[in-house]
């Protein structure tokens, strides 16, 4: 009974959500940011007047905004109970440079950029992808801290074997993601669900509710390890994002800092190593493309 | 049936996940027993406003009760986290927006309770204090609200359980309780069905927990009626 | 440090999605309502039938399901269950049974109550009148049964409504989600969420109209 209803109803939704968001990706590429600002209305926008940089070395804390249900890049190590993984090794890394003690402030991740911008925390304490839309509300690090290799997972059991075997399949993606913005464009045909955790859109396709779902490629080991009716769909990375930092709009200050920061790591090969130790091993067993940062930020392949 | 017996339960999965949701419980009770200490005190400010003898403050108390025994707590909780944050820049933390929505909300209800509780007591009780030369204040502190207050236990347990249910509505805006942290080893473990199972088996017990002693302080304070 | 301007634009536009999902609300509210009545009479006859056997489960049920949060069970059958009978439930089919389970263990002591709050006399009146057990029940004393829970059911039904916002979390597209899509788009937080505030308080307000109409017509001359 409710079968259609409810498809009508989701349907109608990402519908929604990815006209705004397709037709914001379509626009910032034809006419530019500034054609964007008027299509959507920022009202709830953060301008710094002071910086947060100054804050966090005077007070020596900083509000991070962070979702640690992404391992093995943030969450929370069951043998310590502290939070742990790639972007958190990095994050007190730049922390510690300053020496100011991060205070996490967890948020489910399609809340984090409207926590920004309500002033939940001072920045994003993980790298988000970096989006046309999203960089109307904020302003992201000169500089990548990771580059995101999106692949393709299908149940074990799936007919499907390569891209063009899924073009009016039902996905599922995490809300507020860059797969839920940039799939509709490679799948204009597909519908598309958004789920608010990975695991969830993971479920969704091993009871059947979804065909596919689209992951990083450091997710999609993790799931891999745990869900055993999936698998990947191989073949070449279906896109890659570059992900940073985002923190307040017209905060130059810490800005330049976080920037120059992670240009400088970039050249010492820091995050290409720690990608390495911690994404490398499930990439390497699932046999999964993925980059690493190179010197000033340009993404390099790695072969594991 | 068939996938019933195909699933491979994780149950270690359980055993690993106790350290980190016993920290999620004691935010589930911390958050439960500051918004119903706090309830208990707004809602019979509300009660008594309700039954006031000036027309203006009694109607505002039965505005208050309306609205906000309609609203259900997670809208308000989005409303008090976000839009007042957006609105007006008053920044809460994801725990005490969830203590001021579960307060506000629960006080509409506690109201009602006191007010019918209130509304239960003899009046000869109060007249009987009065004519004892007890002022008309302490009158009702010592004579009347003491007698409401065993009458309206049964009714404020009950809702005492829904505020324990209820905060695990406060988990979808980030705070760390029992059903957020539970949330958080879903997205580690990938292991839904064994986790909410052992979420709801904790807040089971909680409520159980409750109930068991609820019905030993009204065994107390009924024992001089016997 | 920002100032708000308020856009209530972005609130019209979308009127028409705010009230398909109100729509959506109200109609797994119904359904489930009706499913746990049904239920909650079930588990209640079972409560009162004086047979040890039937009387326990039933206790039993009515603790276990009013001990489990509503969201739990939201997140425990469409995520948790559906991976272990591998049935794929739609967000809204697992909107429905979670509401109704929820529903059920009130409306089980609404129903148990109710029955017990006809006077004994009343049956005993109807035995001697040469009444069977059965026509006993249906015509004396579950009419009379139904008008002492009326005002209750009207609160579970309120407390239904409140707890189908919710079915977002499960990737239903009520009106919540509606007001958090515009939200997570256009970060304006304060009018969408008003928005769906004042709809519910809307809502809820109709209904009282209704159950104190229906209280009325019911009751005795």
């Amino acid at each position: 009974m409710s079968e259609q209803d409810s498809q009508a109803a989701s349907n109608g939704r990402t519908t929604r959500g990815a006209l705004i968001r397709t037709g914001g990706l379509a626009l910032a590429g034809a006419a530019g940011a500034g054609a964007l600002a008027g299509a959507a209305p920022a009202a709830g926008r953060r301008i710094a007047a002071d910086s947060v940089l100054d804050r966090w070395t005077k007070t020596k804390k900083a509000r991070l905004g962070v979702d640690l249900s992404f391992p093995p890049l943030q969450f929370i190590d069951p043998k310590t109970k502290k939070p742990s993984g790639y972007m958190v090794q990095i994050t007190e890394m730049m922390m510690k440079d300053i020496g100011v003690k991060p205070e996490y402030v967890q948020t489910p991740f399609a809340q984090l950029f409207a926590g920004l911008a309500a002033d939940k925390f001072d920045m994003v304490g993980i790298a988000a992808t970096i989006l046309p839309s999203r960089a109307l509300q904020g302003w992201f690090a000169g500089v990548p801290v990771f580059y995101e290799s999106n692949v393709v997972l299908v149940k074990k059991s799936s007919k499907a074997h390569r891209l063009s075997d899924l073009r009016t399949a039902r996905f599922a993606v995490l809300q507020g993601s860059s797969q839920q913005a940039s799939a509709p464009v490679i799948f204009p045909k597909a519908k598309f669900k958004a789920m608010a955790t990975e695991s969830d859109a993971a479920t969704e396709v091993s009871v059947g509710r979804a065909d596919a779902a689209i992951f990083s490629e450091f997710s999609a080991g993790s799931i891999l390890g745990n869900n055993k009716n999936l698998r990947p769909l191989g073949g070449p990375a279906l896109f890659v994002d570059a992900n940073t930092y985002f923190m307040p709009e017209g905060d130059e200050k810490v800005w330049q800092w976080v920037t120059n920061w992670l240009r400088y790591q970039s050249t010492h090969q820091t995050m290409a190593g720690l990608w390495k130790k911690w994404v490398g091993p499930s990439t390497k067993k699932y046999h999964l493309n993925t980059s690493v940062v190179g010197t000033n930020g340009e993404a390099v392949p790695y072969q594991s | 049936m068939s996938a019933l017996l195909a699933y491979a339960f994780r149950w270690s999965v359980v055993q690993e996940s106790f350290g980190q949701l016993e920290h999620g419980l004691r935010i589930t009770l911390e958050l439960s027993l500051v918004a119903l200490v706090l309830s208990l005190a707004l809602g019979l400010i509300v009660a008594l406003c309700r039954m006031a003898q000036f027309a203006p403050l009694r109607l505002a108390a039965y505005a208050y009760i309306q609205v906000f025994r309609a609203v259900s707590l997670y809208i308000y909780v989005l409303w008090v986290y976000f839009g007042i944050a957006g609105a007006t820049g008053i920044n809460l933390s994801p725990l005490t927006a969830g203590v001021i929505a579960l307060t506000i909300l629960n006080s509409a209800y506690m109201a009602e309770i006191y007010r019918s509780a209130l509304g239960a007591v003899d009046r000869g009780q109060h007249e009987a204090a009065t004519s004892l030369g007890f002022g008309r204040v302490r009158g009702f502190t010592t004579v009347v609200l003491p007698q409401a207050i065993r009458t309206a236990v049964p009714s404020l347990v009950n809702q005492f359980v829904d505020i324990v249910k209820d905060s695990s509505i406060v988990a979808i805006i980030g705070t760390m309780d029992l059903m957020g942290v539970t949330n958080q080893l879903v997205g580690f473990y990938r292991a839904p069905f064994e986790l909410y199972t052992l979420v709801a088996f904790f807040y089971l017990t909680i409520v159980l927990v409750i109930s068991a002693l609820a019905a030993g302080l009204e065994r107390h304070l009924q024992r001089h009626l016997r | 440090m920002f100032a708000y301007a308020f856009d209530w634009s972005v609130v019209l536009e979308h009127r028409h999605a705010f009230l398909l999902g109100a729509w959506l609300d109200i109609w797994v509210t119904a359904i489930s309502f009706l499913l746990a009545c049904v239920l909650g009479m079930a588990v209640a006859l079972l409560r009162v039938s004086g047979v040890r056997l039937f009387r326990w489960p039933a206790f039993a049920y009515v603790q276990l399901v009013r001990g489990v949060p509503l969201l739990v069970f939201l997140y425990w059958v469409y995520f948790g269950l559906a991976v272990v009978l591998g049935v794929a439930f739609t967000g809204v089919q697992a909107a429905i049974i979670a509401l109704t389970l929820t529903g059920s263990a009130y409306t089980a002591e609404i129903f148990r109550a109710a029955i017990g709050g006809v006077d004994r006399g009343q049956a005993e009146a109807a035995t001697a009148l040469g009444f069977a057990r059965r026509s006993t029940f249906r015509h004396v004393v579950f009419p009379q049964a139904i008008r002492i829970a009326l005002p209750p059911l009207g609160n579970t039904f309120v407390g239904l409504l409140k707890g189908a916002t919710l079915i977002s979390v499960i990737g239903v597209a009520d009106m919540v989600f509606v007001a958090q899509d515009i939200n997570l788009t256009y970060f304006t937080p304060f009018e969408p969420f008003t928005a769906v505030g004042l709809i519910l308080i809307v809502l809820v307000a109709i209904f009282s109209l209704v159950v104190t109409g229906a209280e009325r017509f019911l009751r005795l001359p």
